[in-house]
């Protein structure tokens, strides 16, 4: 019986009518200013068949050829780094005592900023970090 | 040219036969997974991943059919998988919330100025009702015709809209918006 029920026309006001169901449901000529899927489709179909930079924006054929060589280049580190300083302790700068350097305040957009100072092994190089004060 | 001739050309290698296929199913497609998913942003993407995906099976299209109802098939497949999806991530979340899980069947409410589409009569109801909604109303269809698109027996899709018929003038009653 009520799988019968839709297409009896006469139900009372059971069921919405045909009026009822358009006002309820979305009709494709509401949809204002729909995207445009080909750009992500095309650019989806060139990185399949690889005839496309992908998001690194290198070509197929030059991801292997780089992939190959920062591989080797990782290998060599690995074994020759401690070959050079097998024995030896790897040399080290002295810590050369840095000059005195000191912030005393800092503004971000006109308020009270923090500031880190980081003191390297180079008595030249000095970073400073600032940053919002939350 | 028709569809079925598009697609032959998107199968021998003509990629940009399927831009027609795309430009003249992209509003009814948004309008499917509009009412499917009850959300815009969601719709939006679940469209480019269904055409996506239609390209991809393009193989599998018989040209005897036609190719409107495979793609929406193809499409409300996706989007009721989405929802499926969606509802397993809030009942895993409502674990640890202590909230039970499911859709949300709260009373309609209007839209906000703003807000764009309207939802409150769409979203009590259950994905597989709202499509054959959709569809019944806005495309005609028969319980045959939905039927094809949601996979079932047409019996089951007339019970889908039969059920949809009865929540939506159950909620224009609340909400005294139902027209005598």
């Amino acid at each position: 019986m009520r799988n019968h029920k839709p297409d009896v026309e006469e139900r009372g006001d059971e069921l919405a009518t045909l009026e009822d169901a358009r006002r309820a449901t979305i009709a494709a000529d509401r949809l204002k200013d729909v995207r445009d899927f080909w750009p992500g489709f095309a650019a989806a179909v060139r990185r399949e068949r690889g005839d496309g930079p992908d998001k690194t924006g290198a070509r197929p054929e030059w991801r292997w050829i780089l992939g190959t060589a920062g591989l080797l280049a990782l290998v060599g580190i690995v074994i020759l780094v401690p070959m050079l300083y097998r024995g030896e302790p790897i040399p080290v700068a002295p810590v050369e005592r840095a000059l005195p350097f000191r912030v005393d305040s800092v503004t971000i957009e006109e308020k009270p900023a923090q500031a880190f100072v980081f003191h390297t092994q180079d008595p030249d190089i000095t970073y400073v970090w600032v940053e919002r004060q939350l | 040219m028709t569809d079925s001739e598009l697609v032959r050309k998107c199968l021998e290698g003509r990629t940009d036969s399927f831009r027609e296929l795309m430009d003249k199913y992209r509003d009814p497609a948004m309008a499917v997974a509009v009412n499917i998913l009850a959300n815009r942003e969601d719709a939006e993407d679940a469209c480019q991943e269904a055409f996506m995906k239609a390209y991809r099976h393009l193989n599998t299209f018989d040209a005897g059919r036609s190719y409107k109802n495979w793609f929406y098939a193809l499409l409300s497949n996706h989007c009721l998988d989405l929802v499926r999806k969606k509802t397993r991530f809030k009942g895993f979340l409502a674990r640890f919330r202590h909230e039970e899980p499911g859709v949300c069947l709260a009373a309609a409410r209007a839209p906000l100025p703003g807000e764009g589409l309207d939802f409150r009569y769409l979203r009590p109801l259950a994905p597989k009702e709202r499509t054959a909604l959709y569809l019944w109303a806005q495309e005609g269809y028969s319980s045959g015709e939905i039927a094809a698109v949601l996979g079932c027996r047409p019996n089951t899709a007339a019970v889908h809209l039969h059920r949809a018929r009865t929540k939506l003038r159950t909620l224009l009653k609340e909400t005294n918006d139902a027209k005598p």
